[in-house]
């Protein structure tokens, strides 16, 4: 076993978790221990600092379990984990990992968990919390269902784990997620995989200048989206594209910039130069490939906006994350087509918009996006993730 | 020839004929400033890269013409403003392993010109006449053709500048005190030079150096070092400590020089009093890393450089990612005209923080 293996939650020994029998969805010792960890997260002084942290321990309560719970009614009596899961959070995100250690424990199966290799403090206070709600006797019968660990890269111990998993779930960028499946696995292993994806803003110029003096809740909820994750989360947007159903469409981009500028020093978010250096190259290698572009650097530090006629996969290439935002002008919703690719991940745009930009995106192209959201809830993560039904998945039906 | 080749050439030739190096402010608007503005206009006609980029400033033009490519593109684009089969050789900078490495396309005039260059700034350093020297290093290193590293390009590049190349260090990079010793015996008393990377001239050289005080005379010795400081930034020593320990043993000068890959050749000298200059053949500018517009002098930013040699790739105006201040222009106490400046190290990497960094509303 590799000499930097690190072992931070629950069971110690993570191979001995292949041997144990797995649990119903949604048992009561695992909805028992979220609820008690939510307590506990909620509660805690500290938490409040991270507030990635405070919405997963909003999201564990037993009553949103509940909610979630009930679209299972259909398979609950007959839906049992599949067995051991394997999970590797992403390097990008800090907080993916708990949601996904959540959704695999709730479906039932004995969960690995490998954490990614950077200290961020909201994991290393999450893990605390996790630890002291295990050390509770009440939840000594689930203790043995869990094991965090970290490891690096290269060690063979991913490749030990894979052959024994009923459940492999993979977030990360394109070459961590093939080099995890290369691993041979179990015939019946199932594979969730969460690679690196891109997100699209969809704005209505004419509602942005409808509303021209009350942008500040729109600036919020896409500042949200986007800078509260450093705009590295798949679901942040990246491309943004501004609807011509106005004719001052000039003038409606620039109030909507103008109020992402005012909200990012309101809420004030620090800029490193660093991070505005790794936009600059990014945006310049952009241009670079073609002509008719323009790189406005009216509001650095702030952002960088690449006004460029650019597909999703091409913006996928260059994005960088930390304010990098690729602008186009469409003149209807099917104008999309043209840009899409199944990269894409989640479409934000108006409340009132959702429903209709959700009816034509799937005309257009079936399947390609995977959510249609109002603006502010980019990152809410839910049950249904990546197209994937995470409960139903990650479980299977004993009849 | 290409006819505008031949226009560039004309002026370079005027440059590297001018009586000095390091010309006032106004005197190298003439011909510097009229070769860059060239050379803008070449690279803009013969690399759609360069000119894509230059146009995306759009009206705005913060001004993306005048502080260049982030060098960082040349690792991951192929820059060249000539036809591929014009190129003679390909310099790649140093990285490690699993890192992208940056490629510089030369043509043979291009090449060429980057000799005339250094040539005419060595001369200007050292006298016409070629020096006994001392490479504080490994010969290894420096005859190494698997592994292409700045030091043995550095080394190569420098060595022309000298004659009876004697190495300091062996090939475990250990002291050989018998080759030092013997070199120092051998041209007592006359001028000499020693090259090498700074930090192994002060891990390997100098604290064995100092041993030998009573027994050698370092009389006459020039050291030229380069490569940066990063590398014994934990041993605290300021450049102004290093320069004086050897002034103290009786070397004759000290000077560190400031280059980079995408622009060998026309390099920046350490003079005397400490500052690097900028010379004849090249300029420097600082950039505000928030918001990309010029700093005034005394402010520290991005180092934006210019070089009047890249003609056959658009690295004649680049940013690079160095720290640095411009102290002033054409006042140093050293006599020289140009910018004088001082690195102060590198933009520091850029961490994904997650979101603790955001107030919670």
């Amino acid at each position: 076993m590799s000499s930097n293996f690190e072992k931070l939650v629950g069971n110690h020994d993570i191979l001995s978790l292949k041997e144990l029998n797995v649990l119903p969805i949604f048992s009561e010792s695992v909805i028992k221990f979220f609820s008690d960890l939510s307590g506990i997260i909620l509660k805690d002084k500290n938490s409040q600092n991270f507030p990635d942290l405070m919405t997963f321990g909003f999201h564990i309560r037993k009553s949103n379990i509940n909610i979630i719970r009930k679209n299972y009614s259909d398979i609950e009596k007959i839906a049992y984990g599949r067995g051991l899961a394997y999970h590797i959070g992403p390097s990008n995100v800090p907080m993916n990992f708990a949601f996904s250690l959540f959704y695999s424990l709730l479906a039932g199966n004995p969960t690995i968990v490998r954490l990614p290799s950077s200290n961020f403090p909201q994991i290393i206070h999450l893990i605390n919390l996790i630890n002291l709600t295990l050390d509770s006797t009440e939840h000594l019968s689930l203790r043995p269902y869990l094991s965090l660990v970290k490891f690096d890269k290269g060690t063979d111990l991913s490749a030990e784990i894979s052959k024994l998993s009923e459940v492999r779930a993979v977030w990360g960028s394109d070459a961590t997620v093939h080099e995890i499946l290369s691993h041979s696995k179990r015939l019946k292993c199932k594979d969730l995989v969460f690679p690196a994806r891109l997100s699209w803003s969809v704005i209505s110029c004419k509602r942005i200048l409808d509303h021209a003096e009350h942008l500040c809740d729109l600036a919020n909820d896409f500042f949200n989206d986007t800078f509260s994750m450093d705009q590295n989360a798949c679901s942040s947007p990246t491309q943004v594209f501004f609807l011509r159903d106005t004719h001052n469409v000039e003038k409606a981009k620039s109030l909507f910039w103008r109020a992402i500028k005012e909200k990012i020093i309101s809420r004030k978010y620090e800029i490193s130069s660093s991070v505005v250096m790794e936009r600059e190259i990014a945006s310049v290698r952009a241009v670079m490939t073609s002509g008719n572009t323009l790189i406005r650097r009216d509001y650095l530090p702030h952002f960088h906006v690449v006004v460029k006629d650019i597909t999703a996969s091409e913006a996928m290439k260059h994005s960088v994350g930390g304010g990098l935002f690729f602008e186009n002008e469409i003149d209807t919703f099917k104008c999309l087509k043209g840009y899409l690719s199944d990269q894409v991940q989640t479409v934000t745009t108006h409340k009132q918009d959702v429903l209709s930009l959700r009816i034509q995106i799937n005309e257009a192209c079936p399947g390609q996006v995977d959510r249609v959201v109002q603006f502010g809830r980019a990152l809410d993560f839910g049950p249904i993730w990546d197209g994937y039904d995470l409960v139903r998945e990650m479980s299977h039906l004993k009849i | 020839m290409n006819q505008s080749y031949v226009e560039y050439e004309t002026i370079l030739n005027s440059i590297l004929a001018a009586e000095s190096l390091y010309p006032t402010h106004h005197q190298k608007l003439d011909l510097t400033c009229k070769l860059t503005g060239y050379l803008d206009d070449w690279h803009f006609s013969n690399n759609s890269d360069y000119r894509n980029m230059v146009l995306s400033d759009g009206n705005n033009a913060l001004g993306i013409r005048s502080f260049g490519i982030p060098v960082r593109l040349f690792k991951q684009r192929d820059l060249m403003s000539v036809s591929r089969n014009q190129i003679v050789k390909t310099m790649l900078s140093s990285g490690t392993t699993g890192q992208q490495k940056a490629k510089i396309y030369l043509d043979k005039n291009t090449a060429r010109n980057q000799s005339l260059i250094l040539s005419r700034i060595m001369s200007d350093l050292l006298g016409s006449k070629r020096l006994p020297m001392l490479i504080i290093d490994s010969e290894r290193i420096a005859k190494d053709r698997t592994v292409f590293s700045a030091r043995t390009a550095g080394i190569r590049g420098f060595s022309i500048f000298g004659k009876d190349v004697h190495f300091a260090l062996r090939e475990n990079l250990d002291f050989n005190k018998d080759v030092v010793v013997d070199f120092f015996t051998k041209y007592k008393d006359q001028p000499k030079l020693l090259f090498g990377f700074t930090f192994l001239i002060w891990q390997k050289f100098f604290k064995n150096i100092e041993k030998l005080e009573d027994t050698v005379n370092f009389e006459g010795s020039t050291i030229l070092h380069g490569g940066g400081w990063k590398k014994i930034e934990s041993e605290k020593i300021s450049k102004n400590e290093f320069k004086k320990y050897f002034l103290d043993l009786s070397f004759k000068n000290v000077h560190d020089y400031y280059g980079m890959v995408e622009q060998t050749g026309s390099i920046f000298i350490e003079c005397e009093k400490g500052y690097f200059h900028s010379n004849i053949f090249n300029n420097i500018k600082v950039i505000d890393p928030l918001n990309f517009k010029e700093k005034k002098y005394g402010e520290a930013g991005l180092v934006s450089l210019e070089s009047i040699a890249p003609f056959s790739y658009p690295g004649h105006r680049i940013l690079t990612e160095d720290i640095g201040m411009i102290i002033g222009e054409d006042t140093c106490s050293c006599g020289r005209g140009g910018k004088y400046f001082e690195i102060n190290g590198r933009l520091p990497k850029s961490e994904i923080r997650g979101c603790s960094n955001v107030i919670q509303l």
